[in-house]
């Protein structure tokens, strides 16, 4: 109930500030940024134009539409999947990339429901045809790996992004080598 | 010789193609295959124009000579000495003066809007002999004037030549924006640029049909790497590749019937051909390693492609039919994107130098490979322009990527695009 009338109160002012500010930029600047004050009776003891004010109490449906922020593993699968890493120019996993596919591994096996999309992505460096097919191959290698440790191939899709999508967009060894990397997301 | 030519004949000639008296016309200068081709030095003033049309016929006269000079052969005669000539009238051309001003040919054009579509007269003249080369009557509608002046550059350039000329090809290239990539299309000179696709994914590795009317790309818009054909009405079609998660790198055969490709649907990246006609696919190579960026010979009979094979990426050739495999490149750990001259005698390509990647020639009668460019930043993707005598490529010169052109020697290089983050061009043939 108290959520109503706060909501009540904020467009009530609202209606207030409405007519004073053309622009709907200062509009914007006149919301509080934070919950408004305390209910007071300030606000309906100014004058507000009848036709307003009865706008308002009929209120508008719109603002009874509640949005909730999905939980990120919905897509991203980054806090229970580890992105692994890759030299420069090579699709070989490593030992520490074949660490945590192990660890992947135990997750999906855990995990039965999820089917998995394995992201390839390079660093800026080299051609862009060359960089998407090097793409293939370590999203393929990471398959192939957790494939071979037990997870059921059907569940595992792969998807070259080449050196499109850099994780840093930075110029620098550290930013690519961040970029040269497979990371996974849920299929939904 | 007379040193004024009445043009009041030429009132009462059916326009359209106003033909050249019969004698052939007599050469200014050798052959475009001699060695050390002196350029025609011509002069290209601003049209006669109706009123209303005077923007429009400077910009005609511009287009034109910025399209003569790049064709590199000719020399245009600065227009701030045109205006020591008397103009020409319809009863006469000061042909003394202008071969004063050091013109030996001249282009004389009359704009005309006629129904609201733009009518451009042009004459083309040698001026020693006041002989008239050719003329022609371009129209079109306004927003088409760039390419009725690349129209006539072209005809001047095929007079003297023999061959087309490239002023009406354009470059499809890719934008990068914050949604994705998306593809785009310019006029050879960098001017007109046109967004073709409104995806929000990404789009790459744009790839004209030899007729023109076709563009293949890769697209990640069914959540992966596919190939789609965009044709010159709008018209879209996925490709019937193999079943792929990978499907890129398309090249057209220069019959247009056929497109080379690549496909991991064997579980690694190999390259396949599609027939167009019959939808077959038919597998070329078989490694476990990376195939990509297959390019078809300007003959159709090999196919040059980048393999990893031998470790590192190296450029090969095979036959159409994937046999015969050879080596090309043996310098440089890391050569890719081959892309044959028009004539098939040179393929480009690019090579790592340093922490660099510069663009390469390599002459295959003799094994000879020469270095086009030389930073700052990485030069890629070379494709040869239809007179063989250019090449476009993207180059991070600037910091973000950006569509170039250079002489096939290197020289002359022109940046056509401004900060868009744009690569993989291809220029139309």
């Amino acid at each position: 109930m108290f959520r109503r009338a706060w909501l009540l109160v904020l467009l009530l002012s609202l209606a207030l500030f409405l007519p004073a500010c053309k622009r709907p930029k200062t509009v914007e600047e006149q919301v509080p940024p934070s919950p408004p004050p305390a209910p007071q009776p300030a606000a309906p003891a100014e004058p507000v134009p009848p036709e307003a004010a009865t706008e308002v109490t009929e209120g508008f449906p719109e603002a009874g539409v509640e949005r909730e922020a999905l939980e990120p593993e919905i897509r991203d699968a980054s806090h229970v999947l580890q992105t692994v890493y890759f030299a420069f120019d090579s699709y070989e996993l490593d030992e520490t990339a074949r660490e945590a596919l192990r660890r992947n591994a135990r997750w999906l096996l855990d995990n039965p429901g999820r089917k998995i999309i394995v992201e390839g992505h390079c660093d800026e460096r080299g051609t862009l045809e060359y960089n998407l097919a090097l793409g293939e191959r370590r999203a393929a290698a990471v398959r192939d790996y957790l494939v071979s440790l037990g997870v059921d191939a059907r569940r595992v899709r792969i998807v070259s992004y080449g050196e499109e999508r850099p994780a840093d967009p930075g110029h620098t060894e550290e930013a690519w080598s961040r970029n040269r990397r497979a990371e996974f997301r849920f299929e939904l | 010789m007379k040193p004024y030519r009445s043009l009041a004949w030429m009132a009462a000639v059916p326009v359209f193609v106003l033909a050249a008296s019969q004698e052939p016309p007599p050469r200014v200068t050798g052959t475009v295959e001699a060695t050390g081709f002196t350029p025609v030095r011509i002069a290209v003033p601003t049209p006669a124009a109706e009123v209303g049309a005077a923007a429009l016929a400077e910009q005609i006269a511009a287009t034109v000579r910025d399209d003569l000079a790049f064709s590199g052969y000719f020399d245009v005669v600065a227009p701030e000495l045109y205006r020591l000539v008397r103009p020409s009238t319809s009863s006469e051309i000061a042909f003394t003066e202008w071969r004063s001003i050091g013109a030996e040919a001249l282009v004389v054009t009359r704009l005309g809007l006629v129904e609201g579509a733009v009518d451009l007269i042009s004459w083309l003249y040698n001026t020693p002999d006041a002989a008239l080369l050719f003329g022609h009557r371009y129209r079109a509608g306004p927003e088409l004037v760039h390419r009725l002046a690349h129209r006539l550059a072209d005809d001047i350039v095929r007079h003297y030549t023999g061959r087309p000329g490239i002023a009406t090809s354009r470059i499809a290239f890719v934008s990068r924006d914050d949604g994705g990539s998306e593809l785009y299309l310019m006029d050879y000179d960098g001017r007109h640029v046109r967004r073709l696709t409104t995806t929000g994914t990404l789009n790459l590795s744009p790839a004209w049909s030899p007729d023109g009317q076709r563009l293949a790309f890769v697209s990640w818009r069914t959540g992966r790497p596919d190939i789609f054909v965009l044709d010159d009405r709008g018209q879209l079609e996925r490709l019937p590749v193999v079943a792929g998660e990978m499907n890129a790198s398309p090249d057209w055969s220069p019959d247009g019937r056929r497109l080379a490709y690549v496909s991991n649907a064997p579980g690694n990246p190999e390259i396949f051909v599609l027939d167009l006609e019959s939808g077959r696919n038919t597998r070329l190579t078989h490694s476990v390693a990376i195939e990509t960026s297959p390019a078809f010979s300007p003959n159709g009979r090999e196919i040059a492609f980048t393999s990893d094979r031998s470790g590192t990426p190296q450029i090969y050739l095979m036959d159409r039919e994937g046999l015969n495999v050879r080596r090309l490149t043996v310098e440089g750990s890391y050569n890719e994107s081959p892309a044959w001259s028009p004539r098939g005698d040179q393929l480009a390509y690019v090579s790592r130098v340093g922490g660099r990647f510069e663009i390469f020639v390599l002459d295959l009668p003799n094994g000879e490979r020469r270095q086009l460019t030389f930073g700052p930043g990485s030069s890629e993707n070379p494709r040869w322009s239809p007179d063989g005598r250019h090449l476009v490529f993207a180059a991070n010169h600037t910091g973000t990527y950006d569509i170039y052109t250079m002489r096939a020697d290197g020289t002359e290089v022109r940046r056509l695009t401004r900060g868009r983050d744009s690569v993989t061009p291809d220029w139309s043939r």
